[in-house]
Protein backbone atom coordinates (compact mmCIF):
# COMPACT_ATOMS: atom_id res chain seq x y z
CA UNK A 1 0.00 0.00 0.00
CA UNK A 2 1.45 3.42 -0.90
CA UNK A 3 2.28 5.67 2.03
CA UNK A 4 -0.41 8.04 3.17
CA UNK A 5 0.17 11.62 2.14
CA UNK A 6 -1.01 14.87 3.69
CA UNK A 7 -3.76 14.88 1.03
CA UNK A 8 -5.61 12.04 2.62
CA UNK A 9 -6.03 13.11 6.21
CA UNK A 10 -8.45 15.38 8.02
CA UNK A 11 -7.07 18.84 8.78
CA UNK A 12 -7.11 18.32 12.53
CA UNK A 13 -4.75 15.34 12.16
CA UNK A 14 -2.49 17.43 9.99
CA UNK A 15 -2.39 20.06 12.73
CA UNK A 16 -0.20 17.66 14.70
CA UNK A 17 2.44 18.10 12.04
CA UNK A 18 2.38 21.83 12.59
CA UNK A 19 3.67 21.25 16.11
CA UNK A 20 7.27 20.62 16.89
CA UNK A 21 7.54 21.18 20.60
CA UNK A 22 11.25 20.78 21.23
CA UNK A 23 10.88 20.28 24.99
CA UNK A 24 12.39 16.85 25.69
CA UNK A 25 10.19 16.50 28.76
CA UNK A 26 7.07 16.33 26.62
CA UNK A 27 8.37 13.78 24.12
CA UNK A 28 6.56 10.99 25.94
CA UNK A 29 2.79 10.92 26.21
CA UNK A 30 1.13 10.60 29.62
CA UNK A 31 0.00 7.06 28.82
CA UNK A 32 3.63 6.11 28.16
CA UNK A 33 4.95 7.09 31.57
CA UNK A 34 4.70 3.53 32.82
CA UNK A 35 7.01 2.29 30.05
CA UNK A 36 9.28 5.29 30.50
CA UNK A 37 9.60 4.70 34.23
CA UNK A 38 10.18 0.98 33.70
CA UNK A 39 12.88 1.79 31.16
CA UNK A 40 14.52 4.17 33.58
CA UNK A 41 14.57 1.55 36.34
CA UNK A 42 16.28 -0.92 34.00
CA UNK A 43 18.93 1.60 32.97
CA UNK A 44 22.41 1.51 34.55
CA UNK A 45 22.70 4.42 36.95
CA UNK A 46 26.12 5.38 35.62
CA UNK A 47 24.71 5.72 32.10
CA UNK A 48 22.11 8.26 33.14
CA UNK A 49 24.17 10.29 35.56
CA UNK A 50 26.67 11.08 32.84
CA UNK A 51 30.27 12.12 33.22
CA UNK A 52 29.68 14.62 35.99
CA UNK A 53 27.73 12.13 38.00
CA UNK A 54 30.30 9.41 37.40
CA UNK A 55 33.11 11.69 38.56
CA UNK A 56 31.16 12.59 41.66
CA UNK A 57 30.60 8.92 42.36
CA UNK A 58 34.35 8.37 42.21
CA UNK A 59 34.92 11.24 44.64
CA UNK A 60 32.23 10.07 47.00
CA UNK A 61 33.61 6.60 47.02
CA UNK A 62 30.47 5.18 45.50
CA UNK A 63 32.08 3.90 42.31
CA UNK A 64 32.41 0.36 43.57
CA UNK A 65 28.78 0.38 44.55
CA UNK A 66 27.79 1.03 40.97
CA UNK A 67 29.47 -2.02 39.50
CA UNK A 68 28.76 -5.64 40.13
CA UNK A 69 30.65 -8.56 38.65
CA UNK A 70 28.09 -9.41 35.99
CA UNK A 71 26.37 -6.15 35.13
CA UNK A 72 26.26 -2.50 36.14
CA UNK A 73 23.87 -1.36 38.84
CA UNK A 74 20.54 -0.17 37.56
CA UNK A 75 18.15 2.29 39.15
CA UNK A 76 16.00 -0.66 40.17
CA UNK A 77 18.98 -2.35 41.85
CA UNK A 78 19.70 0.84 43.73
CA UNK A 79 16.17 1.78 44.78
CA UNK A 80 14.82 -1.69 45.46
CA UNK A 81 17.96 -3.36 46.77
CA UNK A 82 18.52 -4.18 50.44
CA UNK A 83 21.69 -2.10 50.93
CA UNK A 84 22.09 0.73 48.43
CA UNK A 85 25.00 3.16 48.54
CA UNK A 86 23.93 6.35 50.27
CA UNK A 87 26.43 8.33 48.18
CA UNK A 88 24.87 7.07 44.97
CA UNK A 89 21.37 7.69 46.28
CA UNK A 90 22.39 11.29 46.95
CA UNK A 91 23.60 11.64 43.39
CA UNK A 92 20.41 10.15 42.03
CA UNK A 93 18.39 12.53 44.18
CA UNK A 94 20.34 15.53 42.85
CA UNK A 95 20.03 14.19 39.29
CA UNK A 96 16.26 13.88 39.69
CA UNK A 97 15.98 17.28 41.34
CA UNK A 98 17.78 19.05 38.52
CA UNK A 99 15.82 17.06 35.93
CA UNK A 100 12.58 18.41 37.35
CA UNK A 101 13.62 21.98 36.55
CA UNK A 102 15.79 21.46 33.49
CA UNK A 103 14.00 22.14 30.21
CA UNK A 104 16.61 20.05 28.43
CA UNK A 105 16.18 17.02 30.65
CA UNK A 106 15.04 13.87 28.91
CA UNK A 107 13.03 12.78 31.94
CA UNK A 108 9.37 13.73 32.07
CA UNK A 109 8.83 15.98 35.08
CA UNK A 110 6.54 13.49 36.80
CA UNK A 111 9.05 10.67 36.42
CA UNK A 112 11.84 12.88 37.76
CA UNK A 113 9.68 13.79 40.75
CA UNK A 114 8.97 10.14 41.52
CA UNK A 115 12.66 9.27 41.24
CA UNK A 116 13.47 12.13 43.58
CA UNK A 117 11.02 10.88 46.16
CA UNK A 118 12.11 7.24 45.84
CA UNK A 119 15.80 8.04 46.31
CA UNK A 120 15.02 9.87 49.55
CA UNK A 121 12.76 7.11 50.79
CA UNK A 122 15.30 4.40 49.92
CA UNK A 123 17.96 6.31 51.84
CA UNK A 124 15.66 6.62 54.84
CA UNK A 125 14.59 3.00 54.87
CA UNK A 126 17.74 1.17 53.78
CA UNK A 127 20.52 3.46 54.98
CA UNK A 128 18.86 5.05 57.99
CA UNK A 129 19.39 8.59 56.63
CA UNK A 130 16.85 10.96 55.16
CA UNK A 131 18.85 12.79 52.55
CA UNK A 132 16.53 15.80 52.35
CA UNK A 133 15.81 19.05 54.09
CA UNK A 134 12.09 18.57 53.51
CA UNK A 135 10.07 18.33 56.71
CA UNK A 136 8.10 15.16 57.40
CA UNK A 137 4.83 16.65 56.30
CA UNK A 138 6.17 17.62 52.86
CA UNK A 139 7.97 14.32 52.47
CA UNK A 140 4.80 12.44 53.35
CA UNK A 141 2.90 14.47 50.75
CA UNK A 142 5.55 13.56 48.20
CA UNK A 143 5.19 9.88 49.04
CA UNK A 144 1.41 10.09 48.74
CA UNK A 145 1.72 11.90 45.43
CA UNK A 146 4.08 9.22 44.07
CA UNK A 147 1.79 6.44 45.29
CA UNK A 148 -1.08 8.00 43.43
CA UNK A 149 0.77 7.76 40.09
CA UNK A 150 -0.79 4.86 38.21
CA UNK A 151 2.42 4.16 36.34
CA UNK A 152 4.56 3.46 39.42
CA UNK A 153 5.80 -0.16 39.33
CA UNK A 154 4.98 -2.66 42.07
CA UNK A 155 8.42 -2.71 43.71
CA UNK A 156 8.54 1.08 43.96
CA UNK A 157 4.97 1.12 45.22
CA UNK A 158 5.96 -1.36 47.94
CA UNK A 159 8.88 0.87 48.93
CA UNK A 160 6.62 3.91 49.19
CA UNK A 161 4.06 1.98 51.27
CA UNK A 162 6.80 0.77 53.55
CA UNK A 163 7.86 4.41 53.96
CA UNK A 164 4.33 5.37 54.88
CA UNK A 165 4.33 2.78 57.64
CA UNK A 166 7.88 2.98 58.93
CA UNK A 167 8.60 6.68 58.48
CA UNK A 168 5.19 8.20 59.03
CA UNK A 169 3.24 5.66 61.06
CA UNK A 170 0.89 4.62 58.29
CA UNK A 171 -1.03 6.27 55.42
CA UNK A 172 -2.16 9.73 56.45
CA UNK A 173 -0.57 9.24 59.84
CA UNK A 174 1.15 11.86 61.90
CA UNK A 175 4.69 12.75 61.00
CA UNK A 176 6.88 10.06 62.42
CA UNK A 177 10.46 9.89 63.49
CA UNK A 178 13.47 10.28 61.26
CA UNK A 179 15.68 7.25 61.20
CA UNK B 1 16.15 30.76 1.74
CA UNK B 2 19.45 29.04 1.65
CA UNK B 3 20.15 26.59 -1.05
CA UNK B 4 19.46 23.63 1.18
CA UNK B 5 15.92 23.05 0.07
CA UNK B 6 16.74 20.04 -1.98
CA UNK B 7 14.53 21.40 -4.72
CA UNK B 8 15.25 18.67 -7.15
CA UNK B 9 11.70 17.95 -8.15
CA UNK B 10 9.35 20.03 -10.18
CA UNK B 11 6.98 20.31 -7.26
CA UNK B 12 9.51 21.57 -4.71
CA UNK B 13 9.12 25.02 -3.32
CA UNK B 14 11.13 27.28 -5.57
CA UNK B 15 14.29 28.83 -4.26
CA UNK B 16 12.85 31.75 -2.34
CA UNK B 17 9.19 32.14 -3.05
CA UNK B 18 9.23 35.86 -3.74
CA UNK B 19 12.28 35.57 -5.95
CA UNK B 20 10.43 32.93 -7.92
CA UNK B 21 7.40 35.19 -8.10
CA UNK B 22 9.67 37.90 -9.46
CA UNK B 23 11.02 35.49 -12.05
CA UNK B 24 7.57 34.23 -12.92
CA UNK B 25 6.27 37.76 -13.39
CA UNK B 26 9.35 38.74 -15.30
CA UNK B 27 7.86 38.16 -18.69
CA UNK B 28 9.09 35.90 -21.46
CA UNK B 29 11.77 33.27 -21.52
CA UNK B 30 12.27 29.73 -20.32
CA UNK B 31 13.22 30.75 -16.81
CA UNK B 32 10.05 32.81 -16.38
CA UNK B 33 7.90 30.02 -17.77
CA UNK B 34 9.58 27.47 -15.51
CA UNK B 35 9.14 29.67 -12.44
CA UNK B 36 5.50 30.28 -13.33
CA UNK B 37 4.94 26.58 -13.82
CA UNK B 38 6.36 25.85 -10.41
CA UNK B 39 4.22 28.51 -8.79
CA UNK B 40 1.06 27.23 -10.43
CA UNK B 41 1.85 23.63 -9.53
CA UNK B 42 2.25 24.71 -5.95
CA UNK B 43 -0.89 26.82 -5.72
CA UNK B 44 -3.37 24.96 -7.93
CA UNK B 45 -4.44 22.45 -5.23
CA UNK B 46 -5.21 25.31 -2.85
CA UNK B 47 -7.17 27.21 -5.49
CA UNK B 48 -9.07 24.05 -6.46
CA UNK B 49 -9.89 23.37 -2.80
CA UNK B 50 -11.15 26.92 -2.42
CA UNK B 51 -13.47 26.61 -5.42
CA UNK B 52 -14.84 23.16 -4.57
CA UNK B 53 -15.02 23.23 -0.79
CA UNK B 54 -15.53 26.89 -0.02
CA UNK B 55 -17.45 28.15 -3.03
CA UNK B 56 -19.31 24.87 -3.56
CA UNK B 57 -18.51 24.70 -7.24
CA UNK B 58 -18.51 21.26 -8.86
CA UNK B 59 -15.14 19.73 -9.66
CA UNK B 60 -15.76 19.99 -13.39
CA UNK B 61 -16.75 23.62 -13.14
CA UNK B 62 -13.78 24.31 -10.86
CA UNK B 63 -11.39 22.81 -13.39
CA UNK B 64 -12.96 25.00 -16.04
CA UNK B 65 -12.68 28.08 -13.84
CA UNK B 66 -9.06 27.39 -13.08
CA UNK B 67 -8.23 26.86 -16.70
CA UNK B 68 -9.87 30.17 -17.57
CA UNK B 69 -8.20 31.95 -14.67
CA UNK B 70 -4.74 30.69 -15.54
CA UNK B 71 -5.10 31.32 -19.27
CA UNK B 72 -6.95 34.62 -19.13
CA UNK B 73 -5.48 36.24 -16.04
CA UNK B 74 -2.28 34.60 -14.95
CA UNK B 75 -0.81 34.17 -18.41
CA UNK B 76 -2.50 36.71 -20.62
CA UNK B 77 -2.53 39.60 -18.15
CA UNK B 78 0.70 38.53 -16.42
CA UNK B 79 -1.07 38.63 -13.08
CA UNK B 80 1.96 37.52 -11.10
CA UNK B 81 3.86 40.66 -12.07
CA UNK B 82 1.32 42.68 -10.08
CA UNK B 83 2.05 40.85 -6.82
CA UNK B 84 3.70 43.10 -4.26
CA UNK B 85 5.37 41.65 -1.20
CA UNK B 86 4.78 44.86 0.73
CA UNK B 87 1.02 44.38 0.36
CA UNK B 88 0.79 40.99 1.98
CA UNK B 89 0.90 37.29 1.29
CA UNK B 90 1.07 36.06 -2.27
CA UNK B 91 -1.66 33.53 -1.64
CA UNK B 92 -4.02 36.28 -0.44
CA UNK B 93 -3.25 38.19 -3.61
CA UNK B 94 -3.91 35.10 -5.69
CA UNK B 95 -7.11 34.27 -3.84
CA UNK B 96 -8.40 37.82 -4.27
CA UNK B 97 -7.67 37.69 -7.97
CA UNK B 98 -9.37 34.30 -8.27
CA UNK B 99 -12.44 35.57 -6.44
CA UNK B 100 -12.66 38.60 -8.71
CA UNK B 101 -12.33 36.40 -11.75
CA UNK B 102 -15.05 34.15 -10.39
CA UNK B 103 -17.37 37.07 -9.82
CA UNK B 104 -16.84 38.52 -13.27
CA UNK B 105 -17.28 35.13 -14.83
CA UNK B 106 -20.51 34.47 -12.94
CA UNK B 107 -21.86 37.83 -14.15
CA UNK B 108 -20.84 36.94 -17.65
CA UNK B 109 -22.51 33.53 -17.37
CA UNK B 110 -25.63 35.23 -16.04
CA UNK B 111 -25.71 37.46 -19.06
CA UNK B 112 -25.20 34.47 -21.33
CA UNK B 113 -28.07 32.60 -19.71
CA UNK B 114 -30.32 35.58 -20.41
CA UNK B 115 -29.29 35.46 -24.06
CA UNK B 116 -28.42 31.81 -24.70
CA UNK B 117 -25.81 31.01 -27.24
CA UNK B 118 -23.13 28.38 -27.78
CA UNK B 119 -21.57 27.88 -24.30
CA UNK B 120 -17.82 27.90 -24.11
CA UNK B 121 -17.57 26.71 -20.53
CA UNK B 122 -19.51 25.20 -17.64
CA UNK B 123 -21.87 27.90 -16.36
CA UNK B 124 -21.50 28.89 -12.73
CA UNK B 125 -24.16 29.16 -10.10
CA UNK B 126 -24.23 32.90 -9.54
CA UNK B 127 -24.86 32.54 -5.81
CA UNK B 128 -21.99 30.11 -5.31
CA UNK B 129 -19.63 32.44 -7.07
CA UNK B 130 -20.86 35.61 -5.38
CA UNK B 131 -18.17 37.45 -3.51
CA UNK B 132 -18.68 37.83 0.23
CA UNK B 133 -17.55 41.02 1.94
CA UNK B 134 -13.91 41.00 2.90
CA UNK B 135 -13.52 38.05 0.58
CA UNK B 136 -9.83 37.09 0.72
CA UNK B 137 -10.10 34.72 3.69
CA UNK B 138 -10.73 31.10 2.77
CA UNK B 139 -10.32 28.15 5.13
CA UNK B 140 -10.28 25.63 2.31
CA UNK B 141 -7.58 27.57 0.51
CA UNK B 142 -5.48 27.85 3.66
CA UNK B 143 -6.01 24.19 4.60
CA UNK B 144 -4.90 23.12 1.14
CA UNK B 145 -1.96 25.44 1.43
CA UNK B 146 -1.05 24.02 4.84
CA UNK B 147 -1.05 20.56 3.25
CA UNK B 148 1.48 21.78 0.72
CA UNK B 149 3.65 23.23 3.47
CA UNK B 150 3.56 20.01 5.51
CA UNK B 151 4.19 17.86 2.46
CA UNK B 152 7.23 19.94 1.55
CA UNK B 153 8.59 20.00 5.11
CA UNK B 154 8.29 16.21 5.36
CA UNK B 155 9.92 15.77 2.00
CA UNK B 156 12.82 17.97 2.99
CA UNK B 157 13.32 16.25 6.29
CA UNK B 158 13.41 12.87 4.60
CA UNK B 159 15.90 14.18 2.04
CA UNK B 160 18.05 15.69 4.77
CA UNK B 161 18.10 12.39 6.67
CA UNK B 162 19.12 10.55 3.51
CA UNK B 163 21.74 13.13 2.66
CA UNK B 164 23.26 12.98 6.13
CA UNK B 165 23.07 9.17 6.07
CA UNK B 166 20.68 9.01 8.99
CA UNK B 167 17.83 6.96 7.59
CA UNK B 168 17.11 5.70 11.10
CA UNK B 169 16.23 9.20 12.21
CA UNK B 170 13.61 9.47 9.47
CA UNK B 171 12.29 5.99 10.27
CA UNK B 172 12.01 6.96 13.92
CA UNK B 173 10.20 10.21 13.10
CA UNK B 174 7.95 8.44 10.64
CA UNK B 175 7.00 5.73 13.13
CA UNK B 176 6.61 8.03 16.05
CA UNK B 177 5.09 11.19 14.52
CA UNK B 178 4.22 11.00 10.81
CA UNK B 179 2.37 7.68 10.59
CA UNK B 180 0.28 8.38 13.69
CA UNK B 181 -0.72 11.77 12.26
CA UNK B 182 -1.33 10.65 8.68
CA UNK B 183 -2.45 7.06 9.13
CA UNK B 184 -3.83 7.05 12.65
CA UNK B 185 -1.43 4.34 13.81
CA UNK B 186 -0.18 4.11 17.37
CA UNK B 187 3.14 5.91 17.81
CA UNK B 188 6.11 3.57 18.19
CA UNK B 189 6.38 2.66 21.86
CA UNK B 190 9.65 2.96 23.75
CA UNK B 191 10.20 -0.80 23.72
CA UNK B 192 9.67 -0.93 19.95
CA UNK B 193 12.05 1.96 19.47
CA UNK B 194 14.70 0.36 21.65
CA UNK B 195 14.41 -2.93 19.78
CA UNK B 196 14.33 -1.45 16.30
CA UNK B 197 16.90 1.30 16.65
CA UNK B 198 19.13 -0.20 19.33
CA UNK B 199 18.69 2.44 21.99
CA UNK B 200 20.36 1.43 25.23
CA UNK B 201 18.73 3.99 27.46
CA UNK B 202 15.78 6.29 27.81
CA UNK B 203 18.03 9.29 27.27
CA UNK B 204 19.26 7.92 23.92
CA UNK B 205 15.71 7.40 22.72
CA UNK B 206 14.56 10.79 23.98
CA UNK B 207 17.52 12.58 22.44
CA UNK B 208 16.92 10.92 19.08
CA UNK B 209 13.26 11.94 19.12
CA UNK B 210 14.09 15.50 20.10
CA UNK B 211 16.69 15.67 17.34
CA UNK B 212 14.15 14.42 14.79
CA UNK B 213 11.48 16.85 15.94
CA UNK B 214 13.88 19.76 15.86
CA UNK B 215 15.03 18.81 12.39
CA UNK B 216 11.41 18.73 11.22
CA UNK B 217 10.79 22.06 12.92
CA UNK B 218 13.72 23.55 11.01
CA UNK B 219 12.39 22.17 7.73
CA UNK B 220 8.91 23.50 8.44
CA UNK B 221 10.25 26.94 9.32
CA UNK B 222 12.47 26.97 6.24
CA UNK B 223 9.49 26.23 3.99
CA UNK B 224 7.40 28.98 5.57
CA UNK B 225 10.34 31.40 5.59
CA UNK B 226 10.42 31.20 1.81
CA UNK B 227 7.18 33.08 1.49
CA UNK B 228 6.78 34.79 4.85
CA UNK B 229 8.92 37.74 5.85
CA UNK B 230 11.10 37.82 8.95
CA UNK B 231 11.06 35.53 11.98
CA UNK B 232 7.96 37.23 13.39
CA UNK B 233 5.99 36.58 10.22
CA UNK B 234 7.17 32.98 10.11
CA UNK B 235 5.90 32.35 13.61
CA UNK B 236 2.65 34.15 12.85
CA UNK B 237 2.12 32.13 9.69
CA UNK B 238 2.82 28.85 11.51
CA UNK B 239 0.33 29.81 14.21
CA UNK B 240 -2.22 30.75 11.56
CA UNK B 241 -1.85 27.50 9.63
CA UNK B 242 -2.05 25.47 12.81
CA UNK B 243 -5.20 27.29 13.86
CA UNK B 244 -6.72 26.80 10.45
CA UNK B 245 -5.98 23.07 10.52
CA UNK B 246 -7.11 22.57 14.09
CA UNK B 247 -10.29 24.54 13.62
CA UNK B 248 -11.21 23.48 10.12
CA UNK B 249 -14.70 22.12 9.78
CA UNK B 250 -15.05 18.50 8.83
CA UNK B 251 -14.87 18.40 5.08
CA UNK B 252 -13.35 21.83 4.61
CA UNK B 253 -10.16 20.71 3.00
CA UNK B 254 -10.11 17.03 3.89
CA UNK B 255 -10.06 15.05 0.70
CA UNK B 256 -10.72 11.93 2.73
CA UNK B 257 -13.94 13.46 3.95
CA UNK B 258 -15.17 14.65 0.60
Amino acid sequence: MPPTTPDDVPPESLAELMEFDPDPRTVWRPQELSAVFRALLETPVRLELGKVGAAAVEQDGGADALEQPLRPVTFADLLHGPAPSLAVLRLVKEFAKSARHDAESHLPTEVASALYCLSIVAGGLRCGRLITSMDDRDLRRNVEWALARPWIDDASRALLREAQVRLFGGPGGLPGHRS
Amino acid sequence: MSGESGSNSFCSFPTTQWTAIGHAGGGEGDAARRALGQLLTRYLPAMRAHLVLERRISRDAAADVLQGFVAGHVLEKNLVAQADRARGKFRTFLLTALNHYLWHRARHDGALSRSPGPGRHVPLDHHAAALPDGQPGSDAFDVAWAREVVREALSRMRAECERSKRPGLWALFEGRVVAPALEGTEPLAYEQMAGRFGFHSLSQATNALVTAKRMYGRCLRAVVAEYAGGDGEVEEELRHLKQILAGARAGSGSRRAT
